[in-house]
């Protein structure tokens, strides 16, 4: 029942609304990434419980990260983050292994839902 | 849906305006090469961040717009859409709508405006019809509610605050006071003459100083936080005259007190839009005159000494001054007998009179003929003066000087005789390292094959102190390539140390002291000269009587 949270999303407001989102309740953002790139390097340096992987990032694109890390660790959680309109990528996400999607604007309850419920809480 | 959004407010004003600049910048970069994936990929992005950032914070309209523009990208991004001129001008629009709103949310906090008709266009086209010509619409003229909203970016760190210029310059005020009391200090310990309060009040001093260093430059923004939205601006005025014009920017990095940048940024679209509908020939008439058909205005601007030197220049038509003259003496700004009088450069000068126009209708795009006198009278609340040079069908300049209390640059620091100096950045090509056998003789002179000619070496150390360069321990020496137009120049120095940004402090150097052009603290506490390369190839040009530069 682990609580170390690594953020991925381009846009600084997102990552900062969802870093809010979680720390009010206790859990911790070991980190944040921007790109596609650095989601692949912060993942392996902090080994995070989960993941909140934004579907359309720079660099490397969402869903290939995605297939990456679950390579090297199969039972790895990634919660998807996506806007309305990209339902193509997201089912893609979630038949590849993605453990759950949230879809933007979003709001707190429905943010820690998913994220208590994959974290299996 | 939406919670306490307003903390998350400045964050979402500072992040979009970063975003919308990007996006003109890779929209006119898409203009350029329509296969350019990347900017096709980006530009999706963008907007697609946008759309999201905006319905986070409940912003409907910027949503729908921001919707609109993504939808279109992405059509284009899954090749099911292919970009052409009638999209990008039909963007273009919708990214200026989107500023507008922002700029709007900015000022009142509410969407007040409504969502503009091109948003419908946009949707047309994401769903695959076509727009025939008489709809698309006519291009938006860039709008100065866009002037604020650029000033107050500040600078692209990922963490950075927000600080009100007030609240700057209050802190500014209580540093004034201090230094004043430090020196009262001073004075008290001169009758006491107790040797650690000396010390104290030393290191006191060095401190506050350098406080008062930081936070003002803490008060500069880049000159790009202006020029980057030139190239848009000239883009949609040469779309409306049938003009082609190229934009190049060299030296943009330069950062100004904010105040400053605030003050050029009205001469300077003056300036620019006058070259575009006065000094550039349309293409034809360039290819006529033997020409290149697309016409070019660079925007230069470099750091000398203890102002700052911004050029607008043209390769356009040029300004005729008999017609200058004539329309002078029409319009009752100057006798007919001074007039004949005058040489070129004097005539020139008529134009910054106040009410001189020679437009012959009022042209849409920039009002009532020049306005030159507003130009003049705007720089010189900040101090700076204009002047302009011009030759009959080469072409136009509009050279800025503006002063500077302080300013910061990039330079190299390397070592000259042992001591650290600075080298300013712009001034460098490359920077390489050669070991001494590939010097070659010449005239009694040290010269490096370069560029496929043998180009004379300037030894830094023998120049400003009369010993040669030291050799390090390594077999080879180091050298800065500089390019002064048509000429290489070689300079020796003993070693490369680091680049780095300085802020230049500002003392009263003696006119005859040319090579050198102000001087900088470095971090462990030693002042460094910062050298002046063109004076010192200009000094050693005269020395040497000419000999320089040839292959």
């Amino acid at each position: 029942m682990g609580n170390r949270i690594l953020i991925v999303d381009d846009a600084q407001l997102m990552r900062l609304m969802l870093k809010n989102i979680l720390i009010e309740v206790g859990y911790d953002v070991v980190g944040e990434a921007e790109t596609g790139s650095e989601a692949l390097i912060k993942y392996s340096l902090l080994k995070p419980d989960l993941m909140l992987l934004d579907i359309i990032i720079p660099e490397i694109e969402g869903n290939v990260v995605l297939g990456r890390i679950l390579k090297q660790t199969p039972d790895a959680k990634i919660l998807i983050i996506s806007s309305i309109g990209q339902r193509l990528l997201v089912d893609k996400a979630l038949k590849s292994g993605a453990s759950g999607y949230i879809i933007k604007p979003f709001n707190a309850e429905d943010v820690l839902k998913e994220v208590r419920r994959i974290l299996g809480e | 849906m939406a919670t306490d959004q307003s903390k998350y407010l400045e964050l979402f004003f500072q992040e979009v305006a970063e975003l919308l600049t990007l996006l003109n910048q890779r929209i006119l970069e898409l203009e350029k090469d329509y296969s350019n994936s990347e900017a096709i990929d980006e530009i999706f992005r963008i907007t697609h961040t946008i759309k999201g950032n905006s319905a986070a914070m409940g912003f409907d309209l910027t949503k729908t717009l921001a919707h609109a523009l993504e939808d279109v990208f992405d059509l284009i991004r899954r090749d099911k859409l292919e970009f052409n001129s009638e999209i990008a001008d039909i963007v273009f629009e919708g990214v200026d709508y989107l500023d507008k709103i922002i700029t709007e949310l900015k000022k009142t906090g509410n969407e007040t405006l409504e969502l503009p008709p091109v948003t419908n266009l946009l949707r047309r086209i994401a769903n695959g019809e076509s727009i025939s010509d008489e709809e698309s619409v006519e291009i938006a003229e860039p709008d100065n509610s866009i002037q604020k909203a650029d000033i107050e970016k500040s600078i692209k760190l990922l963490e950075s605050v927000r600080v009100p210029l007030k609240k700057l310059d209050l802190m500014l005020n209580f540093i004034g006071e201090a230094i004043i009391d430090i020196s009262y200090l001073d004075d008290l310990n001169a009758e006491l003459k107790n040797r650690e309060l000396k010390d104290l009040t030393t290191h006191f001093q060095r401190i506050v100083s350098e406080l008062q260093y930081n936070m003002m430059k803490v008060r500069l923004l880049p000159l790009s936080s202006i020029m980057d939205q030139f190239p848009r601006m000239v883009r949609d005025l040469t779309k409306q005259e049938g003009k082609k014009i190229e934009v190049e920017i060299v030296g943009a990095d330069i950062e100004l007190d904010s105040k400053v940048i605030e003050k050029l940024k009205s001469p300077l679209v003056h300036i620019i839009r006058n070259a575009v509908s006065h000094g550039c020939e349309p293409p034809h008439h360039r290819v006529a005159l033997g020409k290149q058909e697309t016409a070019k205005i660079t925007l230069k601007a470099e750091r000398k000494k203890d102002r700052v030197e911004i050029s607008v220049a043209d390769d356009g038509i040029g300004i005729n001054a008999a017609k200058i003259a004539q329309k002078a003496v029409d319009m009752g700004i100057v006798a007919m007998d001074v007039a004949l009088e005058l040489i070129d450069e004097e005539t020139y000068e008529l134009i910054f009179e106040p009410g001189f126009t020679t437009a012959k209708k009022v042209s849409e795009i920039s009002g009532r003929g020049v306005g030159m006198d507003a130009v003049r009278s705007e720089l010189s609340s900040i101090g700076g003066i204009v002047k302009v040079k011009s030759i009959m069908g080469e072409g136009t300049s509009f050279i800025l000087n503006i002063p500077l209390s302080i300013a910061v640059n990039k330079v190299l620091l390397c070592k000259i005789a042992g001591k650290t100096m600075a080298f300013p950045s712009s001034a460098i090509g490359e920077l390489i390292r050669k070991p001494e056998a590939e010097i070659s003789y010449m005239g009694g002179n040290e010269h490096l094959h370069i560029d496929e000619k043998l180009v004379p070496i300037l030894d830094l150390s023998a120049i400003l102190y009369n010993s040669p360069s030291q050799k390090d321990d390594t077999d080879e020496l180091c050298f800065i390539v500089s390019r002064f137009g048509s000429r290489t120049i070689i300079f020796k120095v003993e070693s490369f140390l680091k680049e780095e940004n300085i802020v230049v402090k500002n003392f009263w150097i003696p006119e005859d002291i040319r090579r050198v052009s102000g001087a900088t603290i470095l971090s462990d506490g030693e002042v460094a000269l910062i050298l002046d390369p063109n004076e010192i190839v200009k000094i050693e040009s005269l020395k040497q009587g000419g000999e320089n530069g040839q292959g």
